[in-house]
């Protein structure tokens, strides 16, 4: 078969703290590795292009777009998935607000407001907005979502 | 009648299964859309049966397994499903009690149920819901037309039970993986009806690929490996023939040069005296879903020859139908799954992706064959919703209000999902026969609530009114449903055109409304959502910010909704605020019902503002998220929305309602704004500019 074997070579990055190592292509991407070597699917495929934030995970703390960045680039970053935030209180702030109704575009908002209250624990609503830009949502729970992040925010 | 998901399914053992002792399994042939579906079914059976959510599981989609209630569409889960559940859940709990008061030789009022137990006042009778159901079974005929329960008793909304899940990253079919899993890619025609020269490729591309008539798919045990295999064998495989599009193509108003059937509704006159009769153009682009997610399906099939397929199909006995008949099998033959996907808001992909799998399926059986759309697949080869071309015409009295109304539209067919046409509904069955000729357009019937003509009569009291379709099909594109139907287009023309006779009559919008509205629900809702915006007291129009209202009665049967915006216009039009009143009947469950309808709030306002399905350079339908851009957070109104506590017993929905008001209450506040009405969606920063020129 023509094309049959893509050459693929192993690389090792840090996972939610623990190191990985897998066979992939060359030019793999980041959401590649974790969506169909590590079986962490919580990463969403959305586009593909960087346009609507589903595959945003933290790449030494800051969001990135997974779906373009290339694995080979991260060897030695500390990279962070919604698995290991699972118990991130924006995460259940979010599901405590409803904050959803489908839910695919969560996991990618949530890492990005994770990131943005490290950075900036109080952040008003203009900053909430400002961070969660980049993530398109199309069932309509904006209100919801920036409410949800908002009330981590508060005392 | 209750719900007519009766009819075919009326027993109770059709919807609840109590064979697990402390569990309460219940069935739904409607599925999970992100609407929230299965919590209202699992909080009415819990209502019901006196139980703890906890004790209740849901089903939901499969056929054989649960019943089939047809398409999860038209706001209709709640007033089909969830009120099928309760009429289940209440003549199970009826005919045990009246079992268990005749067995004790006591009144039925005196035995009460409790977490499943019953109690003869106070004590325990020994007797549970299981006990019961092992000794007397669930045969028992459901009574379909017992009076609805009064809505005065809204329990508390029972959070949604699958988010905490979905939010965590998890629950989507996008996320099943089985060990005998091949992943398969479809190469798509360039045009619909193309066909591929698949002779020219070399024996060795031949020989990798799965070819079925002019239906071409990869398939690849490793989906990196996959993705990249065939970007390089699409880059070699060369197309011909098929319909292509042009720019004009795309123009709501190149609709009316095509030939069409006419459809009347309502009994006015067609063409009363033209004197005196005042006449507007009305325009909807194409529209598409653009749900986040890429449709995904699985499917197996198995060397006996039986069908498994798991989908986030809205209709899953349609879809096992469509695709027996694609496959030439029986429909006993295949299993359908439902499994939740990203957000649907009508036919999307989902049942093309699924036939994508069963197709390749066919020729590796015995593995599980995935089939993932890339976003470039969401955007150019789902259906779209298609555009409309609306002339609203009415007569005025001495008095200034119209005599009659009369609304002309030209459209596409709202209509192509499976079911609608014996067989051709399926992109890899066009494929596969090289059909450029789609299934027939049909308009919905008036039981279904219409299609391109819903909402076309005005909820008005105006004696003569009358509504025209000229259903049409531009070729090469392929229209289907999406959330409301005409309702967005409909709404929009007539509340645009309502609008500007109250400015001819120099009357206020609202009190020119109210003037034509005597149903009391009516003027509530539209009463109530003055007051919470301040209607009276804004200030007037014009220095780029302006108010608008809007009303309607979804379906003309359905929620009674009205809404206020407050936009403003610099660059570009920005809607500050939004007061949306809605009365939906009765409540299930109020946190889902809200979110249902301020989903559809922003989804409109979104399609008012920016949404157009505009051809690429190649002339091509758009590809991606930067060729067909919705509204960000950033672009998002301040939303007040109230629900009115409805007396009414029957729930009404609520995912629809709001699509149409919404956008027509921005358009007439941009009117308001800019002094000149824009009688063309969307209402693009081009538009606004040369109207303000034009003025």
């Amino acid at each position: 078969m023509s094309d049959a074997r893509i050459a693929q070579s192993a690389l090792t990055l840090t996972v939610n703290g623990a190191p990985v190592t897998v066979d992939v292509p060359e030019d793999a991407t980041l959401l590649e590795v974790l969506r169909d070597r590590l079986n962490l699917t919580g990463t969403r495929f959305g586009c593909g292009q960087e346009q609507c934030g589903a595959c945003t995970v933290l790449v030494d703390g800051a969001p990135v777009f997974a779906c373009t960045r290339p694995a080979s680039s991260l060897t030695g970053a500390t990279i962070e998935t919604i698995e290991g935030a699972a118990d991130d209180p924006v995460v259940t702030a979010l599901i405590d607000h409803q904050a959803a109704q489908c839910a695919f575009c969560l996991p990618g908002i949530a890492m990005s407001a994770r990131a943005l209250l490290r950075r900036t624990p109080a952040p008003d609503r203009a900053a909430v907005i400002e961070a969660l830009d980049p993530h398109l949502c199309r069932c309509g729970a904006h209100s919801r979502i920036v409410e949800a992040i908002l009330s981590v925010a508060r005392p | 009648m209750i719900s007519p998901s009766l009819l075919s399914a009326p027993r109770v053992g059709d919807w609840i299964d109590l064979t697990t002792p402390g569990l309460v399994l219940v069935r739904t042939g409607k599925v999970e859309l992100g609407q929230g579906v299965l919590t209202a079914v699992a909080q009415v059976a819990s209502d019901t049966l006196g139980l703890s959510p906890d004790l209740i599981r849901v089903i939901s989609g499969i056929t054989g397994a649960t019943p089939n209630e047809g398409y999860t569409a038209g706001s209709l889960s709640v007033p089909h499903s969830v009120t099928a559940v309760e009429a289940a859940c209440a003549t199970c709990l009826t005919s045990f009690t009246g079992h268990v008061a005749r067995t004790r030789g006591m009144a039925a009022d005196r035995i009460t149920v409790t977490e499943g137990a019953f109690y003869e006042d106070d004590t325990p009778t020994g007797d549970t819901l299981w006990t019961l159901a092992a000794e007397l079974g669930l045969d028992t005929e459901i009574d379909n037309s017992a009076p609805p329960r009064r809505a005065n008793t809204t329990p508390p909304a029972l959070p949604r039970i699958d988010l905490a899940e979905k939010i965590r990253g998890g629950g989507m079919i996008h996320d099943l993986r089985t060990d005998d899993m091949l992943h398969a890619r479809v190469l798509r025609p360039p045009r619909l009806g193309a066909t591929p020269d698949t002779a020219a490729l070399s024996p060795e591309d031949r020989a990798a690929l799965v070819i079925d008539g002019g239906f071409v798919a990869l398939v690849d045990d490793d989906p990196l490996s996959l993705t990249r295999r065939a970007d390089r064998l699409a880059a070699r495989l060369r197309w011909t023939g098929g319909i292509a599009l042009t720019p004009d193509t795309l123009r709501p108003a190149a609709l009316r040069d095509l030939p069409g059937t006419p459809t009347e509704l309502g009994d006015a006159p067609a063409a009363p005296d033209a004197e005196g009769v005042i006449t507007e153009r009305y325009e909807r682009p194409y529209l598409m879903h653009g749900s986040i997610g890429c449709v995904t399906a699985l499917a197996h099939w198995s060397p006996e020859g039986t069908l498994d397929v798991t989908s986030q199909t809205q209709g899953p006995y349609q879809l096992r139908d469509a695709l027996a008949t694609m496959l030439s099998i029986p429909a006993e033959a295949i299993t359908l799954r439902h499994a939740p996907g990203a957000g649907c808001y009508g036919h999307n992909g989902a049942d093309d992706v699924a036939a994508d799998a069963a197709l390749v399926a066919r020729h590796h059986p015995g593995r599980t064959i995935r089939v993932m759309w890339t976003r470039a697949e969401e955007f150019a080869h789902a259906p779209v919703s298609s555009a409309s071309a609306i002339d609203v015409r009415a007569k005025l009295g001495p008095d200034g209000r119209p005599e009659w109304l009369r609304l002309d539209i030209t459209s596409g067919t709202h209509a192509r999902r499976p079911g609608t046409a014996p067989s051709g509904t399926l992109l890899a069955e066009l494929s596969r026969d090289g059909t450029q000729t789609l299934t027939p357009p049909m308009e919905l019937p008036e039981m279904h609530g219409l299609g391109a003509l819903r909402n076309a009569i005005s909820p008005y009291d105006i004696p003569g009114q009358s509504a025209g379709l000229t259903l049409v099909d531009m070729p090469g594109l392929r229209t289907s449903a999406l959330r409301g139907l005409g309702t967005h287009a409909n709404v929009f023309a007539l509340e645009s055109f309502i609008d500007q006779l109250a400015r001819a009559a120099e009357a206020d919008p609202l009190a020119y409304r109210l003037s034509l509205l005597s149903d009391p629900r009516a003027r509530a809702v539209l009463e109530r959502v003055a007051v919470r915006s301040g209607w009276a007291d804004r200030p007037a129009g014009g220095d780029g910010t302006g108010w608008g209202i809007a009303y309607s009665r979804y379906k003309n049967r359905a929620a009674y909704v009205a809404m206020v915006a407050q936009v403003s216009f610099d660059h570009s039009v920005r809607v500050e605020n939004l007061w949306c009143v809605a009365d939906a009947g009765r409540v299930v469950n109020m946190d889902g019902l809200r979110n249902q309808i301020e989903g559809g709030i922003v989804q409109s306002a979104s399609w008012a503002l920016i949404e157009e399905v505009r051809l690429t350079e190649d002339d091509t339908l758009p590809d991606s998220w930067e060729a067909y851009p919705i509204l960000r957070f950033s672009d998002l109104p301040e939303i007040d929305l109230d629900v009115i506590a409805s007396p009414d017993p029957i729930p009404l929905g609520a995912g629809e309602v709001a699509v149409g008001p919404t956008t027509a209450a921005i358009a007439n506040a941009v009117t308001d704004a800019i002094g000149t009405p824009i009688r063309s969606l969307p209402l693009s920063r081009d538009k606004v500019i040369s109207a303000l020129l034009e003025n």
